[in-house]
């Protein structure tokens, strides 16, 4: 049995080896899920609504997951499936070459897409684009 | 009316039962999950490397099938063994005699008179 989550690049493994929600597959949620809590959800099935972290959180939608209609917002995105909405990562944002983005896309501080990744949407830098690099 | 006994009375009702923690069942889940996230997103990018090497290359591919059949259409075919034997060297040899004679006209000639009793 595997102990690890796939291979990221950005987002650290042990962010989601911490979710602690999780959409199975198959399943259909219709609603919003939104928390004040560092936590973390993985949604593997079918989700239609907006998920909120006010402060931290992680997000990792599944190879299998389907998220529509929707707004993302959570410190650390890992996406593997299909998104189907705006998605606002505040540290990283992590888009697999399994995964389809059709929407917006911003970022405060990292990205990183691997190849044969789909997105059609504008990616934006939040942060401060002038900065020096630290 | 046939009675069933209670479920309380049932041996199975006493027996201890490992109710997972909901630590072990998160873990679990997540377990089964990624196992599942690895094997979709390798087959999916599988496919989508395959699709995309199939349209960047595909003009190579019908450029290699078309020389290909080419050749196989205009390569001279090999010559057989019963090509190889001469026709002017009949395989029986009195076949061929009879048959010739036989395609002669009949007439007779002075030579083929003089095995005939004709006067």
């Amino acid at each position: 049995m595997s102990n690890s989550p796939a291979s990221t690049r950005l987002v650290p493994a042990e962010r989601l080896s911490a979710i602690n929600s999780l959409i199975a597959e198959g399943a259909v949620f219709d609603g919003n899920f939104h928390t004040t809590k560092d936590q973390g959800i993985k949604v593997d099935g079918h989700l239609k609504g907006n998920i909120t972290f006010e402060a931290g959180g992680t997000l990792h939608v599944g190879a299998t997951g389907v998220i529509e209609n929707t707004r993302l917002e959570a410190d650390y995105v890992f996406i593997e499936g299909k998104v189907l909405g705006t998605v606002i990562a505040r540290k990283a944002l992590e888009i697999t070459g399994s995964a389809t983005l059709l929407g917006d896309a911003s970022y405060d501080e990292l990205i990183d897409m691997h190849p044969r990744a789909r997105v059609r949407g504008k990616i934006e830098y939040r942060g401060d684009i002038d900065a020096l690099p630290t | 009316m046939r009675v069933e006994p209670s479920s309380t009375h049932s041996p199975r009702f006493n027996r201890p039962v490992a109710v997972p923690s909901t630590e072990e069942l998160r873990s679990q889940a997540l377990n089964a999950s990624w196992q599942r996230d690895r094997r979709v997103a390798r087959r999916r990018l599988a496919w989508r490397w395959a699709w995309w090497y199939a349209r960047q290359y595909a003009w190579i591919l019908a450029l290699l099938t078309a020389l290909l059949a080419a050749v196989w259409h205009w390569w001279p075919a090999p010559r057989s063994t019963s090509a190889q034997t001469p026709t002017s060297v009949p395989m029986n040899p009195g076949a061929r005699t009879e048959q010739a004679a036989s395609d002669e006209p009949l007439t007779l000639t002075s030579e083929k008179r003089l095995h005939t009793k004709e006067p």
